[in-house]
């Protein structure tokens, strides 16, 4: 069946044919799954509702654990959007055309994954209808904003991020919107003519849009590299033992590209297997991912070993209590989950026979998203519930209301990702068809 | 004035045309084709994109900003925290940094905007919808005496049509 | 749009603050306050002062009433008073709620056709009182609290004049045993003046002298002063190591029931060194020999021969005779004892003082009601008047309830209680805020009373009340003319009223008078307390720092101060030792069952080193009937149902034979496991402190030697907890940044914590919620951790080799030079300004939360709730309009009492000066009994503070951080060779 299925388009326009034919009507399933979703998110509207009347109380947070299940989050979605910028500016820059097939998707993902990161740091405010305070803005209280505060580096940051990526993939979009405004029929065909603004590929248009790609890859790459060490230095700039590592920058950067990359399998899987894109998304993608991932996976292992033995060897006694307490005090057994899904979980990923079957990549990256949402929730909370003063030490358990918008910012993301499905092309037309005509001239 | 059109199958051949029409002394040339391919750029031959120069403006323009916006912020209300300097300048590169990205970003896609939609004129009789799937479109302009020798240079080139889109 | 700076910015938010304060509580102020023609005494924004007393127990401290717009907020000590010197407990700082205690009774009551209490008008409720006065004329009784004053005599003169001279003054904790053994010794039945701070010595049989015992402000004061610079040696004697004997130096804990035998020791030897004459006693003392004494009670010979030496080599020594915790059937003997023990040290006449009495010889005790219950059950009473007592609740075992079934029983109590739920009619008292009122505690030292707020309920004075009665009942001539108010001015005329009445009170105590031993001495019975009951665990009740005998357990706001031992909030628990607590095969949370002869309660047990194996502890005053019975349970704070159980349940009502008070450590109880586990509202989780040098202390050696110079060397005598780069940091701790430095010349806050002082009393905590308006939450919030409290108590616990020492540290916002909270705000919530305060603006807040993460020492308090809605009318009233009232979604801390300080400097600036040292004082400063914080300028090398900061046993806690603390600690001394020695 797969050999079948993945033998290479033969003609140019078979790509047009094969990757629009996503854009056909959608089936009542699909129309039920997203239904279904808008009901998830619909209870963490609730959920939220709830929270903001009666006050943070309703959440498990408590004296000392300030920060728990959102913040964790938070970190999380911003970790999945980077493998998308990875991979369709970085690969980009490095010329890998094995790119090509998924940076669509990826890109795609980046761009749901931060829109949800970016409600969490909303999300967790005791006032939340005063978020704007957090904005440079001319007011009367005649106040700035503090930019020494790690949490307005996020707003720059995130805001950035968001932006440039979405960006980026418009701009990716403009001449597959052009193809689709091309070939479909109904009421699509007037979104796409305005969103390919009069696309029409001459050669002129081309040059100005290659550079302008080349450029925007140019400014995500160094962007990606930031933003996490960003995020990072929300914890890593404070003086609480077990977040004060300088480690932090790198090792969060690893963890991003590494969670990101097990989403994109975990939502290409389905995507591939749905819309009979097997020739598109071929093995050697799952071979070259999952080649990244036992990359960064070993990175981040070695992180936590570099956190434990720095936190030994320091002398320092909270730093060494802290990371007692972290392996075998209070929350262990979210240490150890963390511990076996990115580092046990993954080593089967060396053996290439494993990397190109792709049932097993989905569940091990199922894994990893799991090990990788543990893991930042085992930095703050271990972190914060057993700081400098023994007083003051404290056990957190998260709140329905908090498990309510976890899993309805995952709905959210999926339903997102869903209706992108269904409009745009999730593979990038002209970039896989430029692969072909290389093919074609032998190159 | 006239304009020729031909209509090829692959970017290495519409080049190869676009090449043969240019030694025969038709500079107004252009093409269409579904993907960006080197070679036609090359045939047609207009110097590097003006969007260089709009990334560039942005990133300088972003730069500045940041420092200058946080700087003078932290000196409008002076409000000492933690006993740093009212100016921290590791802490503002961030935000400096961040400018860099967004403005540089935005500006270029801005530059794409005017160059390549806005100020492009494509032209619309010529387009056809195969154009953004699997044929590529080579256009030469050339004055109406003209047409026939065009139409036979691109015959040669091997189209697999040639008309005379206007004049 | 106008420039707003900061300062305009804050004017406004205090503005609107005060303003939605004072809007919140209009109606009242409109009524005590007519603004049309102001009286000139009341300025809006000015507070004004009134002197008056302290009511919630016997010591009756002098107070000083802040009121703002005509009603009372704050209570602090009176400087005037001998007694208070200007300071309060941890109840007197709270008395306010009484007032403002929205479960109050709302008017005057009577028992309806149908069995209930229903409202009715003062009219019909007088008619019903003079028509039954006259039906049981001859027969009726009058059980009240002790009364000092003037109501006392009106009392007696009423009862007199109806010819039913019935009078029970009855207190739980009445010292008869004590007044029993100074009448069989010196023939004198009164309670001497226990000079703390003339001691150089002190011992304590069991008395908690800084809980409830006498008067705990005036000896906690005394023993502050005593133990000053590391000087008096301090010793504990008791089964369990409460907050009294936590401070003291050593503890000696003796099997129980066989304290009397420590005593005798002790006093033989002493008497052998200081060739005291004993007379006919000394022979008996012969047979009591130290070695037996040591096998008796358990304690090592050498230590009683030791304390025995300190005490003869004591120049001024002092022994606390038992307090209740103590009191068993031998309780005479042992008071007698002790006293002897004081009488052979020399201690009498020095640090033991007749004379100036506590005025007690008139209070009745327990074997008085014991009679009262007696002659209801057989008629001989047939109408009782009730007042300041709570029988039915502090008494169980004499069954007032049913005693009372068939009297006619009147209650004054201005708020429902046990007892007044049994009444027939309640005729609600005003609360001592709102009523006259007049007090002697001690000899010579008389206090007044005064009003300071409109009643906000619909009460009458009893004194009025009783007085209207006589003249209804045509007896009115043989007493006082006019109100009650009148009788007061009267009987103070004398020495003036008025002038009495600004000072509050006059203040001359009665001279000193010498005693000798009486013959009656040598008939003194000796023998060990006699423990009744199958079990084998004895039951150790002992009394409630903050509840006092269960009296004050309707204040939310007491029930959420932490148990000054355990830490635990809103309920009762049993205290086992680990060793007892594992044969059990119980831990921390574990309901047990336990079993007396009198009773069975099921409470969650807390394990601690700090009690003796054989003992299980439990604090009296907590299991009190709802206060609203049948009311639904609405209330977040749980003041509606049962908190926690009563302890006096599980006391068969034994006594002490010769003074027939109750006998407290008489019971011997079975303790079983449920099964059942409880989450307890623990607010501090471990007192091991690890080693990080949060309370250190330092030894007598240590503090001379560092007088001869050498600051900071590390050997503190103490631990060196810090890491070791830790002294690289240093003391120009509190100035940040020298640019800023300069743009306040004049002042840089800051606070300094004498460990040596403190002992743990809470009084600081209290003092802080009434001043900064700090929300009380609730059992189920403290439990899942958010509570409120800005200031921390911090419980430690050191263990040197057997010996056990306890250590105490207020935590608090160090308002740090470079502070760890301020840099991660995002939004400038939190900023220090020009004058080293770590400022926090609630108005900015967004609650990122991110501050509290960072703060190292976790004081900041994160407001999960709109706590505000928790208020219940006239709750609101006492709310401090110059403190913002926090919303949801913000962060708070300790201010330093900022609006203290802006108050002092506008004055200054009247005045053209800068604010003088010690102008500035933070509720928390003010009450400390024990002087342990000082506040003031850094700025000004002259200052207090400035120069305890130079001390040798000054230290920031985490130093290392480089937090820059502007919070000084001095470190506890430990003296001697062993305990916290």
């Amino acid at each position: 069946m797969a050999a079948i299925s993945e033998a290479v388009p033969q003609t140019a326009d078979q790509y047009n044919e094969d990757i629009l034919a996503v854009l056909k009507p959608p089936s009542p399933l699909y129309v039920l799954a997203v239904l279904g979703l808008l009901g998830l998110v619909g209870a963490g509207v609730v959920a939220l509702a709830v929270q903001t009347y009666f006050g943070m109380g309703v959440t498990g947070l408590m004296h000392p654990v300030m920060w728990g299940v959102y913040i964790t989050t938070f970190v999380f979605w911003v970790g999945i959007a980077h493998a998308g910028t990875l991979i369709s500016a970085i690969l980009f820059l490095f010329r890998a055309s094995w790119r090509n097939a998924i940076n669509r998707g990826a890109e795609a993902m980046t761009v749901f994954a931060v829109i949800t990161a970016g409600l969490f740091p909303l999300i967790h405010l005791g006032r939340l209808w005063k978020f704007y305070y957090m904005f440079p803005y001319p007011n009367q209280r005649g106040l700035w904003t503090n930019f020494k505060s790690p949490l307005e580096w996020d707003v720059f940051a995130v805001g950035t991020y968001t932006i440039i990526s979405i960006l980026f993939f418009a701009v990716g979009l403009i001449p597959d919107v052009a193809a689709a405004r091309d070939r479909v029929t109904d009421w699509r065909r007037h979104l796409y003519g305005i969103l390919a603004m009069g696309w029409r590929g001459t050669s002129e248009q081309w040059r100005h849009h290659s550079r302008a790609v080349l450029h925007l890859s140019g400014l995500a790459t160094p962007l990606v590299l930031s933003v996490h060490s960003v995020v990072s230095w929300d914890f890593a700039v404070s003086l609480v033992p077990g977040w004060h590592t300088t480690i932090f920058a790198p090792y969060f950067v690893a963890g991003a590209i590494f969670s990101g990359m097990a989403m994109v399998i975990t939502v290409l899987v389905p995507v591939r297997r749905a819309f009979h894109l097997e020739s598109y998304i071929r093995l050697e993608h799952f071979d070259n991912m999952g080649k990244f991932i036992v990359l960064t996976s070993t990175i981040v292992g070695y992180s936590y070993a570099v956190e434990f033995f720095m936190a030994w060897y320091s002398a320092n006694p909270y730093e060494q209590m802290s990371f007692w307490h972290r392996a075998f005090g209070d929350y262990w057994w979210a240490t150890w989950i963390m511990i076996s899904c990115n580092i046990l979980v993954p080593l089967p990923l060396w053996i290439k026979r494993v990397r190109m079957h792709v049932p097993t990549m989905w569940v091990i990256a199922i894994f990893i998203n799991l090990g990788m949402w543990f893991e930042r929730f085992v930095i703050i909370t271990t972190g914060l519930s057993h700081e400098y003063s023994p007083a003051a030490w404290g056990y957190y358990t998260p709140s329905w209301v908090e498990l309510t918008i976890l899993a309805a910012s995952f709905a959210w993301f999926l339903m997102l990702f869903m209706i992108f499905l269904r409009l745009f092309p999730v593979i990038a037309i002209q970039e896989t068809k430029e692969l072909h005509y290389h093919r074609a001239e032998g190159h | 004035m006239a304009t020729v059109l031909g209509v090829l199958s692959d970017p290495k051949a519409t080049a190869a045309a676009l090449r043969s029409v240019r030694e025969a002394g038709f500079d107004e040339v252009d093409a269409y084709s579904p993907v960006p391919s080197h070679e036609i750029e090359e045939a047609v031959a207009r110097g590097p994109s003006w969007v260089r120069a709009w990334t560039l403006i942005g990133g300088l323009a972003g730069v500045c900003l940041g420092y200058l916006m946080t700087i003078w912020m932290s000196y409008d209300w002076k409000m000492v925290v933690g006993g740093k300097p009212f100016a921290s300048i590791p802490a503002y590169t961030v935000i400096a940094f961040e400018f860099t990205i967004l403005f540089g970003g935005v500006l270029t896609v801005l530059g794409l905007l005017v160059h390549g939609l806005a100020l492009s004129k494509p032209n619309g009789q010529a387009y056809r919808p195969a154009f953004s799937s699997d044929q590529f479109g080579c256009l030469v302009n050339c004055h109406g005496d003209q047409i026939a020798r065009v139409q036979e240079l691109l015959n040669q080139a091997g189209c697999s049509e040639v008309r005379v889109v206007e004049g | 749009m106008p420039e707003i700076d900061r300062r305009d910015f804050l004017k406004i938010v205090g503005l609107s603050a005060g303003a939605a304060a004072t809007a919140a509580c209009r109606e009242p102020v409109e009524k005590i306050v007519p603004y049309l023609n102001q009286p000139e005494e009341v300025t809006p924004g000015i507070a004004s002062f009134y002197a008056s007393t302290c009511r919630e127990c016997p010591a009756s401290c002098g107070l000083i009433v802040k009121t703002r717009e005509g009603r009372p907020i704050k209570v602090d000590g009176n400087p005037a008073d001998p007694i208070s010197q200007g300071r309060l407990c941890v109840r007197g700082q709270a008395s306010l709620l009484r007032t403002y205690d929205a479960s109050r009774l709302a008017g005057p009551l009577k028992r309806a056709a149908d069995g209930n209490l229903v409202p009715t008008t003062w009219e019909d409720g007088l008619s019903i009182l003079v028509d039954k006065l006259r039906e049981h004329s001859g027969k009726v009784a009058f059980l009240g609290g002790l009364e000092t004053g003037t109501l006392d005599g009106l009392i007696d003169d009423l009862l007199a004049a109806i010819g039913s001279p019935n009078r029970v003054r009855f207190e739980p904790f009445a010292y008869e045993s004590l007044r029993k053994a100074n009448e069989q010794l010196f023939g004198t039945a009164t309670v001497p003046q226990f000079r703390f701070e003339r001691a150089d010595l002190i011992v304590s049989f069991g008395a908690d002298w800084q809980e409830t015992w006498l008067s705990p402000v005036k000896q906690q004061i005394g023993y502050a002063e005593a133990r000053r610079g590391g000087k008096a040696f301090a010793v504990y004697v008791g089964p369990r190591l409460g907050l009294s004997g936590a401070d003291m130096d050593e503890w000696l804990a003796p099997v129980p029931g066989t304290e009397m035998q420590l005593a005798l020791a002790l006093l033989r030897e002493v008497a052998l060194v200081k060739r005291a004459d004993l007379g006919a006693l000394s022979g008996r003392l012969r047979s009591q020999t130290t070695a037996g004494a040591a096998e008796a009670t358990g304690i090592p010979v050498e230590r009683i021969r030791r304390l025995a030496r300190r005490i003869a080599d004591a120049d001024a020594p002092l022994a606390l005779p038992p307090g209740n915790e103590m009191q068993g059937s031998n309780a005479t003997g042992l008071a007698a004892a002790v006293q002897l023990l004081n009488y052979a040290s020399g201690a009498i006449g020095k640090t033991v003082v007749f004379g100036p009495d506590h005025n007690l010889e008139r209070l009745g005790g327990f074997s008085d009601l014991k009679n009262l219950a007696g002659r209801l059950r057989s008629k001989a009473v047939g109408m009782l008047l009730v007042h300041g007592a709570n029988p039915v609740y502090a008494a169980p075992a004499l069954g007032f309830a049913e005693a009372m079934a068939s009297t006619f029983t009147v209650s004054f109590a201005s708020a429902n209680d046990e007892t007044t739920a049994l009444a027939d009619l309640v005729l609600p008292d005003h609360t001592p805020y709102e009523s006259w009122g007049d007090a002697e505690p001690l000899r010579g030292v008389r206090l007044l009373q005064q009003p300071t707020v409109r009643p906000l309920r619909d009460t009458r004075a009893t004194g009025d009340v009783l007085l209207e009665a006589a003249r209804a009942l045509g007896v009115g001539e043989s007493l006082p003319a006019g109100s009650f108010k009148d009788a007061i001015a009267a009987r103070w005329a004398d020495v003036g009223f008025d002038q009495a009445l600004a000072n509050g009170g006059v203040f001359n105590p009665a001279p000193q008078r010498s005693v000798t031993l009486s013959a009656g001495a040598a008939t003194a019975a000796f023998e060990n307390a006699k423990l009744s009951g199958e079990g084998d665990l004895v039951l150790l009740v002992y009394p409630s720092l903050g509840l006092y005998d269960g009296r004050s357990a309707r204040f939310a706001t007491l029930q959420e101060v932490p148990n000054p031992v355990t830490k635990l909030v809103w309920g009762s628990y049993a205290e086992l030792h680990p060793d007892t607590a594992a044969r059990l095969g119980v831990e921390f949370g574990d309901v047990l069952r336990v079993t007396s002869e009198a009773g069975q309660l099921e409470l969650p047990v807390v394990v601690h080193e700090t009690v003796r194996p054989e003992v299980i502890a439990i604090e009296a005053g907590q299991g009190h009937q709802p206060v609203e019975p049948g009311a639904p349970d609405p209330d977040y704070l749980k003041l509606r149902s049962q908190i926690g159980a009563n302890a006096f349940t599980l006391l068969s009502g034994k006594t002490d034979s010769e003074s027939g008070a109750l006998a407290w450590l008489s019971a011997k109880v079975r303790a079983e496991k449920t099964g059942a586990k409880l989450l307890m509202p623990l607010t501090q989780p471990t007192f091991d402190q690890e080693g990080r040098g949060i309370a250190q202390a330092t030894t007598m050696a240590a503090v001379l030697g560092l007088d001869a110079g050498n600051h900071h060397a590390p050997a503190h005598g103490g631990e060196q907890h810090e890491p070791p780069y830790a002294d690289a940091m240093h003391l120009e701790t509190v100035d940040f940044d020298p640019a800023d430095d300069a743009r306040s010349p004049d002042y840089r806050w800051g606070m300094v914590i004498d460990l040596d002082a403190c002992t743990g009393c809470n009084a600081c905590v209290t003092a802080c919620v009434q001043e900064n308006n700090i929300f009380t939450i609730g059992e189920e919030l403290v439990r899942q951790g958010r509570e409120m409290h800005w200031i921390r108590l911090e419980r430690y616990v050191e263990h040197h080799g057997d010996e056990i020492e306890v250590r105490h540290a207020p935590m608090l916002c160090q308002h740090c030079g470079s502070a760890p909270c301020e840099p991660v705000c995002p939004v400038f919530a939190t900023y220090h300004n020009d004058e080293g305060l770590n400022v926090m603006v609630p108005n900015r807040c967004i609650g990122t939360r991110y501050c509290a993460n960072n703060c190292s020492y976790k004081v900041r308090r994160f407001n999960y709730f709109a706590y505000d809605r928790f208020l219940r009318e006239p709750e609101q009233l006492r709310l401090n309009p110059d403190v913002t009232v926090r919303s949801k979604g913000v962060m708070e801390k300790c201010t330093f009492c900022v609006q203290r300080i802006s108050a002092a400097k506008d004055q200054a600036v009247i005045e053209g000066r800068k604010v003088r040292d010690g102008e500035v004082i933070p509720a928390c400063a003010q009450t400390c009994p024990s002087q342990a914080i000082t506040f003031g300028n850094h700025k000004d090398p002259a200052s207090r503070v400035s120069k305890q900061r130079a001390d040798g046993r000054a230290y920031w806690v985490f130093q290392h951080l480089n937090t820059r603390p502007a919070v000084t600690y001095l470190k506890s001394i430990r003296r001697g060779e062993t305990g916290k020695a």
